[in-house]
């Protein structure tokens, strides 16, 4: 077990490097389409652009790894018991990570949008459990028949370039601060649904990961 | 110790003979220490198991014996020993097949003898 | 202490590719696992390794199952053939980060070892395995099984992409690892004739099933090839074990297993000659061929 959470220890910071990556091209994006920008509130905003990122990690990089890391793992004499929870440990690590740097960018940055993004914290938390969850679940459908996967993956593509698109429209229009809370706010609110939607989404992930990875064959 | 491996004999055969000719050269002398299964097995790409069962054969006859955590030796009177087996054998592997080869060309037993005659040892 | 294979069983889509496989790997030997291609040679390694689930039947280490068990699976390595093609997602990874993964995994890794085979090889490991040749994918697998010091070490056609004198370096790094170690190996090939001396026991796998599990160098000296004219070879070898007839003109030729105790007739006019591990294999396993 120790090596193995050694394993996904390294593999969530390297993940977390591309995260980072991602909500600096997002940043960049929203710099470049915004006008008058006011610094306090782009500081703000871009815990938003970290979680975006992340899930955009978790839903396309880390199908693509998974078809590469579960054999390889397997071939190298870990059980399946220990892939599946590893696997799940760096999920939980890469999330963990992500919401104490949207804390301390809010905590330093005391604000309309902070205390808005503090209190949105659960939600985030909620939305973040279930991108995870879908993203393993692609990606193990990805192993078992790659067309489907690949059909999936540029869906989540289109979906993903929407978001970018929408988000560089949005920080247009809602640069000042009140508004920004305004909007933001939405996330505040945790409804039960979300709530409930969480075990659901992680107990389907978990109980397809393990149906396909019990009885999985090493190909390298 | 340098001799090519052939496929005509069992390897540990070929491993024990080919101490015994070093030893009849004079390339190991009495006393000394004959390389080790480990080095054999590497020399020859063979398994050591392999080259134990050589050495193990000679240390049956005699030839060499063990010195507990040093390694393998040539025993005393090594080279007289294999001396006799060789000249023993000789008949068996030299001279059987010599009149086995004469006998199916139809060569008498006078000319054979003359042959030999003819020859310097 | 052994390693322990019973009943195994292996079927892929209807067709049995392992038929009811027992084995048994002792502590401290190289096995030569030798069979055609498609024998199931790398399903069996697989299943051992518990890397591919059985169909039927159970692996057990020293008594323990190997399925699941991270304190077997720790003394077994089984370092597959790398298939370094555009389809897999293993092309894009680099052999360091490979390398890096195996040291992590395997709790004994040799470190310097490691060092000196990379310099040995001359492998370039900042390449990533799609740009490699089939050489290096194999110098690769050969770096992993020898520093992974895994008691049970596994090896796929190690020698496949090698060259001659590659092949020959590998037979004798992985000698020395052994005398030094003690370690089991079980090295698969059909380049037979180079491991012949290399390997102590032989498992011959054919078609699912072994046919062959025995001392390599007892095998090759139970089998004979026996040649002369055809009513000379029928005589010496009536009531022994024949197998890959050939026939030319008046002549035949027959390689013959002799069973402990068993031997061929001396008062015939027959040749009877030594055969090599390779061709005692091809007279056992290619005789559809010859028919």
């Amino acid at each position: 077990m120790k090596r193995n959470l050694k394993f996904w220890t390294r593999y969530t910071w390297e993940s977390a490097g591309v995260v980072l990556a991602a909500a600096a091209v997002l940043a960049v994006i929203s710099l470049f389409s915004a006008e008058g920008l006011d610094f306090a509130t782009f500081a703000a905003v871009m815990p938003y652009y970290l979680c975006i990122a992340a899930i955009f990690v978790m839903m396309m990089i880390n199908s693509g790894s998974q078809t590469l890391y579960v054999p390889l793992l397997l071939s190298m004499g870990e059980t399946r018991r220990n892939v599946l929870l590893g696997f799940h440990y760096y999920r939980l690590l890469i999330i963990a990570a992500t919401l104490a740097l949207c804390s301390a960018v809010w905590l330093l940055m005391p604000g309309e949008v902070s205390s808005v993004g503090l209190r949105s914290i659960p939600t985030l938390l909620c939305v973040l459990l279930i991108a995870s969850a879908l993203g393993s679940i692609m990606g193990t459908i990805f192993v078992k028949w790659k067309w489907a996967g690949t059909v999936l993956i540029i869906l989540l593509c289109g979906v993903a370039g929407g978001t970018v698109g929408f988000a560089g429209a949005a920080s247009d229009k809602f640069l000042d601060m009140a508004r920004m809370a305004r909007v933001l706010s939405h996330f505040e609110t945790l409804p039960w649904w979300l709530i409930a939607a969480v075990p659901v989404f992680l107990a389907l992930d978990i109980a397809f990961q393990w149906l396909l990875l019990r009885r999985q064959e090493v190909k390298l | 110790m340098n001799e090519r491996l052939t496929e005509q004999k069992s390897i540990y055969l070929q491993i024990s003979e080919m101490i015994e000719t070093d030893i009849l050269r004079g390339i190991l002398l009495e006393e000394e220490q004959v390389p080790s299964t480990n080095e054999l097995a590497k020399l020859y790409t063979i398994n050591p198991a392999t080259a134990a069962k050589g050495i193990g054969l000679l240390v049956d006859e005699g030839i060499l014996y063990k010195r507990r955590g040093i390694g393998m030796f040539v025993a005393k009177g090594a080279r007289e020993k294999i001396l006799a087996k060789r000249k023993a054998a000789f008949a068996e592997n030299h001279v059987v097949p010599l009149l086995a080869e004469a006998r199916s060309l139809g060569i008498s037993k006078e000319e054979l003898l003359t042959m030999i005659g003819e020859r310097n040892i | 202490m052994s390693l322990h294979c019973e009943n195994i069983v292996k079927t892929y889509g209807g067709k049995d590719v392992l038929y009811d496989v027992t084995l048994d790997l002792k502590p401290g030997k190289i096995y030569g696992l030798i069979g055609r291609n498609g024998a199931g040679k790398t399903t069996l390694l697989s299943i051992l390794s518990a890397q591919n689930p059985a169909t039927k039947g159970t692996v057990t280490l020293d008594g323990e199952p190997v399925w699941e068990h991270r304190k077997s699976l720790a003394k077994i390595c089984f370092s597959r053939e790398l298939n370094a093609n555009a389809e897999s997602g293993i092309a894009a990874m680099k052999a360091k980060e490979y390398l890096r993964i195996a040291s992590t995994y395997y709790e004994d890794w040799d470190k310097d070892l490691e060092g000196r085979l990379v310099k040995i090889f001359d492998l370039n490991l900042k390449k990533k395995f799609g740009k490699m040749n089939k050489g290096m994918l194999s110098m690769i697998t050969i770096i992993v099984a020898l520093c992974s010091k895994a008691p049970y070490t596994f090896l796929d056609e190690p020698v496949a992409g090698l060259d001659v004198v590659a092949r020959e370096q590998f037979y004798k790094l992985l000698l020395e690892e052994y005398s030094s170690s003690g370690r089991t190996f079980v090295v698969s090939t059909h380049i037979i004739e180079e491991a012949a001396d290399v390997l102590e026991k032989v498992i011959i796998l054919h078609e699912g099933k072994i046919l062959i599990e025995a001392d390599t160098q007892t095998f090759v000296d139970s089998a004979v090839h026996v040649s002369g004219k055809i009513e000379e070879v029928d005589a010496a070898v009536a009531g022994l074990e024949v197998h890959h007839t050939e026939t030319v003109g008046r002549s035949k030729g027959v390689t013959v297993f002799l069973k402990p105790g068993q031997k061929v007739d001396e008062g015939r006019d027959v040749s009877v000659q030594p055969v090599s591990l390779q061709r005692a294999f091809v007279a056992l396993c290619g005789e559809e061929e010859a028919k």
